[in-house]
Parts: C-alpha cells; sequence; structure tokens
C-alpha cells in the first residue's frame, strides 16, 4: 500500500461498512436464490436440502402440457415484448431530443431539460390510475401499448440522460470537421455522432429494457387479460399458490437480467470504449 | 494579376455577434494568390478563429464577400465549398483507424474504393506515416504529431481548393512544432494549395508563411511577408506582437537633417532616428534588441542606461537595461559586449537611426 492510503482504524471501518451494506443490498437477493434451490416444498429458511427440483418444476411450467394453463412462457413472452418496444421507443425520442437539447439554444431549453426529470419524481401509482382513466375513457383497446406507452413516459429520462451524457463528450469539432470533409448533417450524424453515442445509447436501452421488464406498479394498473407481464405473473403466483417454483422463476429472472448487462457491456462496454480518446 | 488567380478574397468581411455588441471580425479584407501560404498573427479573441470559421462556412458573416477561387460562397454550405479545414483540436475521429480517417473525405465524395485505397497511402506517404505501420492503427495509439500528420492527410487528400490551418499546432512542443512548421510549409509548397494558417505564434507564423496578416481587435493592422513586418511594423501593437522590441515616446524633435532627425525622448534622452511623418509629440520610437547596441563606454550618441540583468540563452548574450525613469530596455548579441560589466553598473544604449522606426501613438 501507498504512503497515502488510509490505516488501522479508519481502514477497518469503511471496510466494514462498505461490507454491511454490499450484504444489506445482496441479502434478499441471495435468499430469493438460495432458495430456489431448495428440496423442500415450503418456505422454510434455510433450506433443510438443496434439489434443483424447481427448475424442473419451472421446466414444466414453461414447456408441458399445462403451459399453457400456467402461461409463464407466454408471460415472459409479454414482458420481453414490453421491455424491447419500451427500449426502443426511448431510444427513437431520445436520439434526436438530446441532440437538440446538446446542441442548440432555444426558448424553453431549460423548461424541457427540467421537465425531463418530472416522471421520475411521479409516483407510479398516481400515473397508472392516470392511464386506466384514460384509457378506459377512450374505449379503445390498446393491448401492450398501453403498458409499453406507460413504461416510455416513465423511463425516458433514463435514456434522455444517457444520451445527453453521450454527446455531451463527442467534441462539436468532429461535426465540423466531417461537414468541412463534405459530409452532409444527415451523413455527419449518421457515421459521426451516432457511433460516438452508441455506448450511451446502448446502456440507455439496457437500463430501461431491464426497468420495463421488472416494473410492476404501472403493469399493474394496466395489464390485460391477454397481455400478462412476468411481473404481475410472479405477484399473482405468490398470493395463490406460493410454491418455491416461485423463487425458481426469481432466480432465472435475476439470471436474465445479469446476462442482458454482460452481453451489452461485452458489446460496448470495452470495444466502445477503447478507441475513444478521453 | 485577376481575381481568378487568387484562392481567396475577403472583401470588408465583418462578422458580429449579440446585435453588434460584440464585433469579432470588424472589416476585413484580404486576398490570397494561389499556392500562397498566408499566416494571420493574432492574439487570442482577435478574431481569427471567426473569421477562418468563415471562411469554412461554419459561421456566416454579417456583412462582405468571400470568394474562393472568384465564386461567392455566400449561401454555400462547408460540404459544399471545398475548403479543407485542420482544427486545433485536429479532431480526428476517435472510432475510425487512420484509414478511415483519411478515406472519409474521399468517401463523402462518393469515390471509388479502389481509388480511394490508392490516393489514401500516397497520402499518407507524403505527411510520413508509412501505411503498413499506420493505417491500421487507431487514433488513440498515436503521438500529438502522429495526429497531426493524420489531420493534414485527411484533409489534404480530397485536394480543397483552400487549407485552412486553425493552429493545429498549439498543443505540440516547441522543437516538434519548429519541424512541423518546416515540413507543413515543404507539404504545401509541394501539393501547391493555397493556405491560410491562423496562430497566436510569431515565430510559427514566420518559418510557415509567404506573408503574415497581423490581427487585432477584428481588424487587419498590416499584410507583408515575415520580414517586413518584422523590422516595419505599422505600430505599437504589430511591433511587440510579432517579436521584442524596445519602444521610446517622442518628446520634443531637435532636429532634422534629411533622412535623420535628433529626438528627444520623454525619458529624458537623446537619439537620433530616421524621419518620418509620425515623427512628432508622442510618437513611437521603435527598434529590435537584436540591432542595439550595448558598451560599457559612451561610443558617442548613446543612451546613458543601468544594466539590470544579463543571461544566456542558445549563443545569445542578453542583457536588460532601465533607463533613469525606469524605462526598460534590451539588446542582445552572440557577442559579450558587456564582459566587463556588472549589474548595476552605467552602460551605454546605441542604434544606429537605419534600424529605427516611428510610428504613431
Amino acid at each position: 500500500m501507498s504512503g497515502i492510503g488510509r490505516h488501522g482504524a479508519e481502514s477497518a471501518l469503511i471496510g466494514s461498512v462498505t461490507a454491511i451494506l454490499i450484504a444489506l443490498i445482496l441479502a434478499p437477493i441471495a435468499i430469493v436464490v438460495v432458495m430456489s434451490f431448495t428440496a423442500a416444498s415450503t418456505l422454510q429458511f434455510p433450506p433443510p436440502g438443496f434439489s434443483l427440483r424447481w427448475y424442473l418444476e419451472v421446466w414444466h411450467m414453461a414447456t408441458g402440457d399445462a403451459a399453457s394453463l400456467t402461461r409463464l412462457t407466454e408471460s415472459f413472452r409479454v414482458s420481453v415484448a414490453i421491455a424491447a418496444l419500451t427500449a426502443f421507443l426511448c431510444v427513437l425520442a431520445s436520439v434526436p431530443a438530446s441532440y437538440a437539447l446538446v446542441r442548440y439554444r432555444f426558448p424553453g431549453r431549460s423548461a424541457v431539460e427540467e421537465l425531463l426529470g418530472l416522471p421520475i419524481v411521479f409516483p407510479a401509482v398516481v400515473l397508472g390510475i392516470a392511464l386506466l382513466i384514460l384509457v378506459s375513457v377512450s374505449g379503445i383497446e390498446f393491448g401492450l401499448w398501453q403498458i409499453v406507452a406507460a413504461h416510455a413516459i416513465t423511463f425516458l429520462p433514463f435514456t434522455m440522460r444517457n444520451c445527453i451524457t453521450a454527446l455531451k463528450g463527442v467534441d462539436p469539432e468532429l461535426e465540423e470537421a466531417a461537414k468541412t470533409l463534405g459530409a452532409s448533417p444527415l451523413r455527419t450524424f449518421v457515421e459521426i455522432v451516432l457511433p460516438l453515442m452508441r455506448a450511451g445509447i446502448a446502456w440507455g436501452v439496457l437500463l430501461v429494457f431491464i426497468l420495463s421488464f421488472n416494473e410492476f406498479t404501472l403493469s399493474y394498473f394496466l395489464y390485460t387479460v391477454d397481455v400478462f407481464p412476468l411481473s404481475i405473473w410472479l405477484f399473482q403466483q405468490s398470493n395463490t399458490s406460493f410454491s418455491p417454483a416461485i423463487f425458481a422463476v426469481s432466480a432465472l429472472t435475476i439470471f436474465f437480467n445479469i446476462g442482458i448487462i454482460l452481453t451489452v457491456d461485452a458489446i460496448v462496454g470495452k470495444r466502445g470504449g477503447a478507441h475513444i480518446r478521453s | 494579376m485577376t481575381e481568378k488567380d487568387n484562392a481567396l478574397e475577403l472583401g470588408d468581411v465583418k462578422c458580429h455577434f449579440a446585435q453588434g455588441k460584440v464585433r469579432a471580425v470588424d472589416g476585413v479584407s484580404l486576398s490570397v494568390p494561389r499556392g500562397e501560404i498566408l499566416s494571420i498573427l493574432g492574439p487570442s479573441g482577435c478574431g481569427k478563429t471567426t473569421l477562418m470559421r468563415m471562411i469554412a462556412g461554419l459561421e456566416t458573416p454579417t456583412q462582405g464577400y468571400i470568394r474562393i477561387h472568384g465564386r461567392d460562397v455566400a449561401g454555400l454550405t462547408p460540404q459544399q465549398r471545398n475548403v479543407g479545414l485542420v482544427f486545433q483540436s485536429l479532431a480526428v475521429f476517435p472510432h475510425m483507424t487512420v484509414e478511415k480517417n483519411v478515406a472519409f473525405g474521399l468517401r463523402m465524395r462518393n469515390v471509388a474504393s479502389e481509388t480511394i485505397r490508392a490516393k489514401v497511402r500516397d497520402v499518407l506517404e507524403l505527411v510520413q506515416l508509412p501505411p503498413a505501420n499506420f493505417a491500421a492503427r487507431w487514433p488513440n495509439e498515436l503521438s500529438g504529431g502522429q495526429l497531426q500528420r493524420v489531420a493534414l492527410a485527411r484533409t489534404l487528400v480530397t485536394q480543397p481548393a483552400l487549407v485552412l490551418f486553425d493552429e493545429p499546432m498549439a498543443a505540440l512542443d516547441r522543437r516538434l512544432r519548429d519541424y512541423m512548421a518546416v515540413e507543413l510549409r515543404a507539404i504545401q509548397k509541394k501539393m501547391g494549395i493555397a493556405a491560410v494558417y491562423v496562430t497566436h505564434d510569431q515565430q510559427t507564423a514566420s518559418t510557415m508563411s509567404d506573408r503574415i496578416a497581423v490581427m487585432s481587435g477584428g481588424k487587419v493592422l498590416q499584410v507583408g511577408p515575415p520580414p517586413d513586418i518584422y523590422n516595419a511594423p505599422a505600430n505599437r501593437f504589430v511591433a511587440e506582437f510579432v517579436g521584442d522590441a524596445n519602444i521610446l515616446t517622442v518628446g520634443k524633435v531637435l532636429s532634422v537633417d534629411g533622412d535623420i532627425s535628433e529626438v528627444e525622448v520623454e525619458a529624458g534622452c537623446r537619439l537620433r532616428v530616421k524621419a518620418c511623418e509620425h515623427l512628432t509629440k508622442g510618437g513611437k520610437i521603435i527598434f529590435r534588441p537584436g540591432q542595439t547596441q550595448v558598451d560599457v563606454a559612451d561610443p558617442g550618441g548613446g543612451m546613458q542606461a543601468k544594466l539590470v540583468s544579463v543571461s544566456f540563452n542558445s549563443g545569445f548574450y542578453h542583457w536588460q537595461m532601465e533607463l533613469p525613469d525606469g524605462t526598460s530596455l534590451s539588446a542582445g548579441s552572440t557577442r559579450d559586449y558587456l564582459a566587463s560589466a556588472s549589474t548595476g553598473q552605467s552602460v551605454w544604449v546605441s542604434v544606429d537611426p537605419e534600424h529605427t522606426r516611428v510610428v504613431e501613438a
């Protein structure tokens, strides 16, 4: 250790506080994962023994004869579709919007920037009720789009912030250089701005995808018989038949999320950042 | 010389911001003949970068015309102007290899990929980045000097009608900058492309250019070949900006004898200077330290001054003196004229009237 490092008691204190915090954050997740491997059919903790029986059970729920009855696969598909559409819509709106906010000065610009933070402080329950009223008043069947719309409104700030940060890291002189070299504004955007924003966009997509995939409150207000997201499925299962299979599904959901993060990191995290001079 | 012979022509170009409160460029008229390299020299904030950005089409003039090879470019976008610009930040695309960077301009012009490959190789050779070693490299693997060459190659490969340089060497160290200045000039002459080089560094400007335009406060103060600017500055600002200068203020004109006139300066001493129309009370007498003589004894007509400091740098002795009223003077030579003198001692400072110049206050 260098001479500037922290010593003795101070170091021990910081270390133990950090350890406790990490333990507090990870404990519920760890319990879910541990419980998913229980050999018992009760919710006894710690489990009396370990097995993969609940994963097998989930396999049957997803693929067996009863699959259409349990609707697990269908819920998963619905959640993935909602998350993907939400992330897509958010990026579609955020890329041009962030470009306008960062590169141009126009009246009301700061107001727009402030408004972007609003959905974050807006209670999801209130938004859920409001949207539910809107949907019933309209009398139109929106299907999965009503959840997508709610998620897009709520999670837009996340892609916006990622895009704004990414764009602020793109030197405007790079765009000007492209233009003096003969590139049209559109080609400049496609060839210079977008590739340099790539990592920021990817992380924004990832964040919104995961937030949307796991979202419960809004989905609870807006789900229908045909559109039944996984979070609602988990909630209903835990209300009706509290079997450890739910833990297995939850654990799989966690693995799914981690898998996506690692994939994005592998694609943009290393390559995307490597060639950008700081 | 006809208009067509000029690669660039600026006519009373102005650029005002904030409803005319800020006059970044305030009436600049200049012309750059084909093949010439002109430096625009000035302190930061003098408007030189704004002027350059207007030529490239990145800024719109408030007034005046810009002609490139005789064609008025008002209303043309940057990509329609065929003007190359090498940025101060170099603006090498970080997400493209050297080859892709250099090929960018050609690709935007829809040049066939075979031709692009050949041209990129040629220009990389020209800027001394052998393609075998450098084509596949990423910008973050290159040194400052190499990035500079990439930026230059990327601009030159499109054969622009005019190349603009916005202090691209400001970040390089002195030695590399001097080297690159010489090389840049050689490449520019070889390709025969007219160039405008913006800088605040008079040494780079002198090394590099056929002519220098000194700018201050949005206006061009003087245009001419580097020796003229140095030896015959139009005013005090130019004199001080393009090198060290001794400056004395005319107090009273004592006598005029043909070309030579004797004056009493405000500092109290007498001095023989070359006469000109600005030789009136308050006019500034300018002479260079390199043409200033110093002596331990009065050679006749010298000004008595106190030796303040002596230094030696790169083969030159440099003396700092002070007149009785506190005005400082300096002199430099390769020979140590004051070897026997020590600081605090009186010395005599003189200058050949031929090497003096009197300008407006």
